[in-house]
């Protein structure tokens, strides 16, 4: 469950993020949104998987009622519109692995310069669609277990590197200045929705709650096996690999810059804040101990792990998206295909341009948000009380829950999708961007509005179609 | 470094490096429940 969860989301997003939130002030919101809203909806999506063993259309409509199908399907959109740039992720980290293999990296000075002539090019394009092929490949042969045989050695591998990296980069001259920027709140910045919002949708981006992607994985998990204790581990053990990279990576920034430059890096977007991690990491790949060929062989074996543990996380995506289509009664190898064609297609517009590739991320990134105002919605209409006793409490693995959690899910969780979503467009509205209509725009409301408008109307109008489909019925009985 | 800068920092390692280390122990000390 670990490995569907750490990903690029960890390595590169996350540093990104508090790059572009002010650090400290971003911080503090991301920890209380473990506790608040991945913990809470990664139980709840562990359950629901359990509980109904479909994806996400199916597992709506049979725990809510087949009139909540569309959320399902706006769930399963969200996470097929977030594959379809993450494969560009991992094709970078595969690109740079052959840079590593091929000396490149060890042989370049300029690294801006290297990241910059690398993302305007073809070559992520050609990156991405390899990715997308592997993906696709991996799902058609059935040799996920393969893959995942492969990251029981390279997980423990990337914990290992992370960890000398992250002891390497905090010993940095002036690497100190990172580690502050990392845990000094503003307070004025604390008073910005969009550091509120980007914490929560960064906290969900690592951790994996509101993806669908622990609901599907969980369908095929055993009765017994733990709700509890697995969702938790997932989520802590992914904050944790955050926080370090982030520390390896803010400590590198602040020494190799020495802090000139550095006001250009921090609160900016566009290419060089995107490819943050693949600027400062192959410098400190330079400032390890060794000679040319290991410094070499430690950054090619950093980003095929990197590679992996992202190709992995993209795999659950695709598996997530081509299940959708079977069973809305596509044929298996049509409905891989269609993913991977669609993903290659999508996906080739974020390769190409980064104003795209920042767009989409906004937009499915903040409907994570949604994702999970829809799962715990599935649960309310369930019965929160009785969905904590019948299918949460059930592993004698687990420690059991107790009436918090239903206040939780009831309250606490749609409060804060509520209240996130509304101040942005509130903010959007009255004061911010004078176009904030404009659905062409990166980061403006009407870009969101545009396109989650389009898809939830499709989805109601289908509903029907969709939920018989999948489940074969449109019957009011629900699960249990 | 203010104090501002080390409680953030504490609560922030605490929170998730207190919490994985928590579940671990869970994880490996724990045994299963039967007449839960």
């Amino acid at each position: 469950m670990m490995g569907v969860a750490i990903g690029a989301g960890n390595i590169w997003r996350f540093s990104r993020v508090v790059a572009q939130n002010g650090g400290g002030s971003f911080i503090i919101p991301w920890v209380i949104f473990l506790f608040i809203w991945s913990i809470p909806l990664i139980i709840a999506e562990i359950a629901m998987g359990k509980l109904t063993r479909k994806a996400p259309i199916g597992a709506l409509a049979k725990t809510a009622g087949p009139r909540i199908g569309w959320m399902g399907a706006f769930i399963a959109l969200v996470t097929t519109g977030i594959l379809f740039y993450y494969s560009v992720v991992v094709g970078w980290g595969l690109s740079y692995f052959f840079y590593s293999i091929t000396g490149q990296i060890s042989h370049t000075t300029n690294y801006h310069s290297l990241w910059l002539t690398y993302s305007k090019g073809y070559f992520p394009l050609l990156a991405h669609i390899f990715s997308i092929c592997i993906g696709c490949f991996v799902i058609y042969r059935g040799v996920v277990n393969g893959i995942e045989k492969t990251n029981k050695f390279l997980m423990p591998a990337l914990f290992l590197m992370i960890l000398i990296i992250g002891i390497r980069a905090i010993t940095l001259p002036n690497a100190w200045n990172g580690i502050q920027f990392l845990f000094t709140p503003r307070f004025e910045e604390l008073m910005n929705y969009r550091v509120w919002i980007e914490a929560l949708t960064q906290n969900a981006w690592d951790t994996g709650a509101g993806w669908g992607l622990l609901l599907v994985y969980a369908g095929y998990a055993k009765r017994k096996e733990s709700i509890i204790v697995n969702g938790c581990l997932t989520a802590f053990s992914n904050n944790a690999i955050s926080l370090l990279m982030g520390m390896a990576i803010f400590s590198t920034a602040f020494a190799i810059e020495q802090n000139q430059g550095i006001e250009s890096l921090i609160g900016g977007d566009g290419a060089t804040n995107t490819g943050l991690t693949f600027i400062y990491l192959p410098q400190l790949f330079h400032r390890l101990p060794g000679n040319f060929f290991v410094q070499s062989a430690f950054s090619a074996l950093f980003f095929l792990a990197f590679s992996f543990a992202a190709l992995s996380s993209m795999i659950s995506m695709v598996q997530l998206t081509a299940q959708t289509f079977q069973e809305l009664g596509m044929g298996r190898n049509k409905a891989i295909g269609l993913t991977g064609g669609l993903a290659i297609l999508f996906g080739g517009f974020s390769a190409l341009n980064m104003a795209i590739f920042d767009n989409q991320d906004w937009v499915w990134s903040v409907g994570l948000i949604v994702s999970g105002l829809f799962i715990a919605f599935g649960v309310i209409r369930y019965g929160v009380n009785r969905y904590r006793k019948e299918v949460i409490n059930t592993s004698p693995y687990d420690f059991k829950l107790g009436k918090f959690y239903n206040y939780i899910i009831k309250i606490l969780i749609p409060a804060q999708a509520i209240v996130l979503i509304g101040w942005y467009f509130y903010q959007s509205i009255t004061s911010l961007d004078p176009e904030w209509w404009n659905p062409f725009r990166v980061y403006s409301a009407g870009t969101i509005l545009f396109q989650w408008g389009i898809a939830i109307l499709a989805f109601l109008l289908f509903n029907r179609w969709l939920v018989r489909k999948t489940l074969g019925t449109f019957s009011e009985k629900r699960n249990g | 470094m203010s104090w501002l800068t080390i409680t953030t920092m504490l609560f922030t390692i605490g929170s998730v490096y207190g919490g994985l280390g928590l579940m671990l122990g869970l994880v490996f000390f724990r045994r299963p429940n039967e007449e839960d």
